[in-house]
């Protein structure tokens, strides 16, 4: 045996030796639990992101543990994890390796997330800052975001995004009804005046025609792969804004033309997204845009008490959208209202997955459905943590509700647009 | 008692009762008229012979069966009351219904509806609601129970019936409108008050009869600003209401406290609707502005009145220093009270203002009680001793020592030694502490606090420890002498004398050299002598930082090291250096993960990130996406 060979009969042996040199922490990852022992439940979601946004890769384990991540252990996530106060624990790779074998055998599946989404959120630059349960629940998890508005969507900029986020938008172009309680109020004329000046600066008569070309470009956005969020009232006036695009649904009071008379078989669903069949509330004097929404909260005779929701339980290996969507620490939710609350049943197109409801109630609170090449989801209410929200009360803070289930669901459509894409089992 | 009433002895019932008080004043008055007569007759046989009359009469009632039935009818209603009392509703129900045939039944309603609501069958009243109504069809009580009962077992559609037939029946009433809109309420339908408030409005032709319900349904529907316009109507002609409108309209939120601010300051200026508004600057934490409010006002008798109750809330929730306004202005308007300028003068010291309190004192002139005089020397006593004047407090106990019994002669002792400690004579302040008399706990405790400032730690540590002052001085001591084994350390004990006596800059100086001598100590008082350096007093900041950075470089181990990096972040934020103020509250929770201070300092990093709102309404526009829309429904409410 010559020297060279003598050494090379060593290698398998030094091989091992210097792996075990390496240190273990290299080898283990970080186990980010999303149960109960979970200390911030809604900034772990925040973690993940830019742990994603800094070139890492992650898992979402659903359905382990409330939806459960793994990451890996690097020093600026440890870092940033226990700068916010996140739970975490360092798992090593045998102990992974059996995680996955407990996967495998049950209602779990491992999805991989890739790369952090370009998200905004259609807001008003003069909106205070703390108006809307997304804006809060991703600046309280340290998610980046831009704002977009009127004149960003028309210059084609959520070509920019992968997912936009709408909340409580009048897309029907008649400011949420508020006219007749609010018209003498400075911010309503301040708000009215901006919006008309856009609509006239980008060549538009009126607020209605506006929005119905927003809606427009915010379904091709969607059609051409965008991942859309929206909540509260942007959820039923998105929808009839982009299915009144033959027809006029908007009253005198915004646009100096009465409804039209037939505008609900001029409706055209086929081309919206989530609903069908909706019969328009015409009469300006009634805050209701249609019925869609449940509740009609501001209705009076017609409101609907508060209950509680459930979330539906999806196949994690069959499909792991639906899953991803409703991953939680808590199955019943406890309702919250806003100028859209729910969804009515008799509403919803087949082929929508409904992804929560209330049990025994003719409404529905979460929905999600695939539209072209890309998908939207709707969660009825405003705030989670303010089910009777009113005009002028506080912010929510959200340190004080840091893992809220309502807000997990909002944070879970944040990451869902960041998993690689497997193909369909079925 | 009349023979009546003691043939039916034994009976307990409060009817019964009501019903024997009447028989005997009938029995006494019939008495006084046969007397009269049988005087101006002389004929002593026919009285007699009236009076045995009378007698069997009332014997024979009492044994007729009208009488037996009204009986019986009583007990049952007493019988009810008694196993109702003793929790035994269901036993109590029979006996209710038995009552149900007396001439009013409504104690029996009203009994039957407690009882059937407690074990679980509240639809078992309403057909006996609507056989007594039968009888009685305007009774309100009756009427009101059948609304509350259909409202708790939710037949909407005969309640609604219910209360049409009540307004059909009294049509110029606005009772049925009163107590349904209140059954409507309790199950929080206030949009259907709206309806219905709005139709008695044109039914009665004026809305005066139910602004408060107006008020409450309102506030229940968060239309603050009518609702403060509804309350102050309502308080106007109802004083009673006032509370009710302070505690509806605490909620509103921030940003439409000015709106009802101006309501409640519109003409005409009327006390109720300033009481109003002051209850509310009260629950918004701005006794100052409550104060003033009231202030404003004329001093008539109904006036001072209100300032004097004012003024006995604010010192209740200690807001001294307003509370001594108010008392002082009371003492104006009443200047023969001499225990009001005495009240000013105790919460003016309480409030840490002992200048005030001494020209309290210096306004009351001519002899007063010997109490008076005791409590008024006292205070004086106690005033220049916050001030330093010690010598003055000695010569005014002096000249009065005499008015004083020993209690208040050794709270006086103890005022001045007090007095001399902030004068820096520990001696003197010695002296007059003996000179109190024997030993109390009050007299140890200042003795502990004077072992202190001599530096005699082991005797301070005996004194302290029993004291249970609830202030920062106390706990300032007692975190020193934890921290140390030292017992004795004169330098240390001048340090704290000095911050006795209200010197911060000096004592800061002075604890600052003293940790290099007690070194088992130094970080604490490192920490304690930039604290001081920090405050508004002395506004050293650069000097606190320099402390602050040698508490988390060179006493890292010390549980002061991670309260110097937050001070020293909180001094960097209000020096907008945000980035300055993230890196130290990194650096404290990545450096002291288990510290009890950690939770404020991802708070707070929260707040300088931007993750969190700072609190309050941030201005601007309000969120259009909000419930409800004040107005928006009005056209449209239903019942």
């Amino acid at each position: 045996m010559n020297l060279r060979f003598r050494m090379f009969r060593h290698l398998p042996v030094v091989g091992v030796l210097l792996l075990g040199a390496v240190p273990a922490r290299a080898q283990q990852q970080l186990l980010v639990p999303m149960d109960d022992r979970q200390a911030n439940a809604l900034k772990a979601y925040g973690l993940v992101f830019n742990a994603l946004r800094d070139g890492n890769k992650a898992e979402w384990l659903l359905n382990y543990r409330g939806g459960s991540f793994l990451l890996p252990d690097v020093s600026d996530v440890r870092k940033r994890a226990t700068l916010d106060g996140i739970s975490f624990q360092p798992i090593s790779a045998p102990d992974v390796a059996a995680l996955r074998t407990e996967i495998a055998a049950a209602n779990m599946d491992v999805v991989s997330l890739e790369r952090a989404p370009k998200i905004a959120i259609y807001k008003p630059l003069k909106s205070p800052p703390w108006d809307d349960a997304v804006s809060l629940a991703l600046k309280y998890a340290g998610i980046d975001f831009t704002s977009v508005y009127d004149e960003e969507v028309m210059n084609g900029d959520l070509t920019k995004v992968d997912w936009l986020h709408l909340h409580h938008e009048d897309f029907t172009g008649q400011l949420n009804k508020l006219y007749l309680g609010f018209r003498d109020t400075p911010w309503f004329i301040e708000q009215r005046d901006a919006q008309l000046a856009t609509a006239r600066k980008l060549g538009m008569p009126n607020i209605p025609a506006l929005k119905k070309q927003v809606a427009e470009r915010m379904r091709q956005f969607v059609e051409n792969g965008g991942f859309l969020f929206a909540m509260c009232g942007a959820t039923e006036t998105l929808a009839l804004a982009i299915a009144a695009h033959q027809t006029d649904i908007a009253g005198s009071f915004a646009d100096n033309t009465p409804v039209d008379e037939a505008a609900d078989q001029k409706l055209d669903w086929d081309r919206s997204f989530g609903f069908r069949g909706v019969h328009l509330e015409p009469s300006p004097f009634v805050n209701s845009m249609s019925d869609i929404d449940g509740h009609q909260v501001n209705v009076p005779g017609r409101r609907q008490p508060l209950g509680q929701f459930s979330l539906f339980s999806f196949s994690a290996k069959f499909d792991p959208v639906a899953t991803m969507l409703v991953q939680n620490h808590r199955n019943v939710i406890p309702d919250f209202y806003g100028v859209t609350t729910s969804f009515t049943r008799s509403t919803i197109k087949q082929g929508v997955t409904i992804l929560a409801q209330e049990e025994g109630a003719p409404w529905a609170k979460y929905l999600h459905g695939d539209y072209g090449k890309g998908s939207f989801t709707f969660l009825g209410g405003h705030d989670p943590e303010d089910p009777q929200h009113n005009i002028g009360a506080a912010p929510t803070d959200l340190a004080l509700h840091p893992s809220s289930p309502g807000y997990r669901l909002i944070l879970n459509n944040v990451l869902f647009p960041a998993a690689k894409k497997k193909p369909l089992k079925t | 008692m009349s023979p009546g009433c003691q043939g039916a002895g034994g009976i307990r019932g409060t009817g019964n009762r009501v019903r024997c008080t009447a028989d005997a004043a009938r029995w006494t008055a019939g008495d006084r008229r046969q007397t009269a007569g049988a005087g101006r007759r002389g004929a002593d046989g026919r009285w007699s012979w009236r009076v045995a009359c009378a007698f069997v009469a009332l014997l024979l009632w009492g044994a007729s069966p009208l009488h037996a039935q009204a009986t019986s009818v009583e007990a049952a209603l007493t019988k009810a009351l008694d196993l109702e009392g003793a929790n035994k509703c269901r036993e109590a129900i029979p006996f209710y219904r038995q009552a149900l045939g007396s001439e009013d039944p409504v104690g029996a309603v009203l009994g039957l509806e407690r009882c059937y609501a407690m074990v679980g069958r509240p639809d078992s009243l309403v057909p006996v609601i609507d056989s007594l109504l039968l009888r009685k069809p305007t009774d309100p009580t009756l009427r009101t129970v059948q609304l509350r009962t259909l409202s708790t077992i939710r037949r909407d559609d005969d309640l609604r019936a219910a209360f049409g037939q009540w307004t059909s029946l009294v049509p110029q009433d606005a009772t049925p409108y009163r107590m349904y809109a209140q059954v409507l309420l309790e199950i929080g339908r206030a949009r259907a008050v709206d309806s219905v408030l709005q139709e008695a409005a044109r039914v009665l032709g004026s809305r005066k009869d139910l602004a408060s319900e107006y008020a409450q349904m309102q506030s229940a529907l968060g239309l603050w600003i009518p609702a403060a316009r509804s309350w102050r109507e309502a308080a106007e002609t109802q004083s009673y209401l006032e509370q009710a409108a302070v505690f509806s309209l605490m909620p509103v939120p921030a940003a439409l406290r000015d709106s009802v601010r101006e309501i409640y300051r519109e003409l005409p200026v009327t006390l109720g609707a300033r009481r109003v508004l002051s209850g509310l600057e009260l629950k918004w934490h701005a006794p100052r502005t409550a104060w003033d409010v009231l202030a404003e006002l004329s001093p008539t008798d109904s006036v001072v009145a209100a300032w004097l109750e004012f003024a006995q809330e604010a010192e209740a929730s200690e807001a001294w220093l307003t509370a001594r306004d108010a008392f002082a202005r009371v003492a104006t308007a009443r200047p023969k009270d001499r225990s009001l300028p005495l009240r000013a003068a105790t919460v003016a010291l309480n409030g840490g203002d002992p200048g005030s309190a001494l020209a309290m004192l210096d306004r009351l002139s001519g002899p007063g009680d010997s109490a008076m005089a005791a409590t008024v020397t006292l205070l004086r006593v106690r005033s220049l001793g916050a001030l330093g004047r010690a010598r003055e407090a000695q010569k005014e106990l002096s000249a009065r020592e005499a008015t004083l019994d020993p209690e208040a002669r050794r709270g006086a002792m103890r005022a001045l030694a007090w007095a001399w400690i902030r004068g820096g004579d520990l001696e003197k302040a010695r002296v007059a502490l003996e000179a109190g008399g024997p030993n109390t706990e009050e007299g140890e405790r200042v003795a502990a606090w004077l072992s202190l400032y001599a530096g005699a730690f082991a005797d301070a540590r005996r004194g302290l420890r029993r004291t249970d002052e609830p202030n920062n001085d106390v706990v300032t001591a007692m975190a020193f002498l934890s921290r140390t084994r030292v017992e004795q350390s004169p330098a240390a004990g001048a340090a704290f004398l000095t911050l006795a006596r209200g010197d911060t800059s000096a004592a800061a100086r002075a604890f600052e050299v003293v940790a290099n001598e007690v070194k088992d100590a130094a970080p604490f008082l490192f920490g304690l002598a930039a604290r001081l350096y920090a405050t508004r007093a002395v506004a050293d900041t650069a000097h606190a930082v320099l402390l602050w950075k040698l508490l988390v470089e060179t006493h890292a181990d010390a549980p002061e090291a991670a309260e110097a990096e937050l001070a020293w972040a909180r001094v960097l934020r209000q020096r907008s250096d945000a980035a300055g103020a993230l890196a130290h509250l990194e650096h404290l929770i990545l450096t002291w993960p288990q510290s009890a201070l950690v939770p404020q300092a991802r708070k707070e990093m929260d707040e300088v990130r931007g993750m969190v709102p700072r609190g309050g309404i941030v201005a601007g526009v309000p969120d259009t996406c909000s419930m409800p829309p004040a107005g928006a429904g009005s056209g449209s409410t239903e019942r």
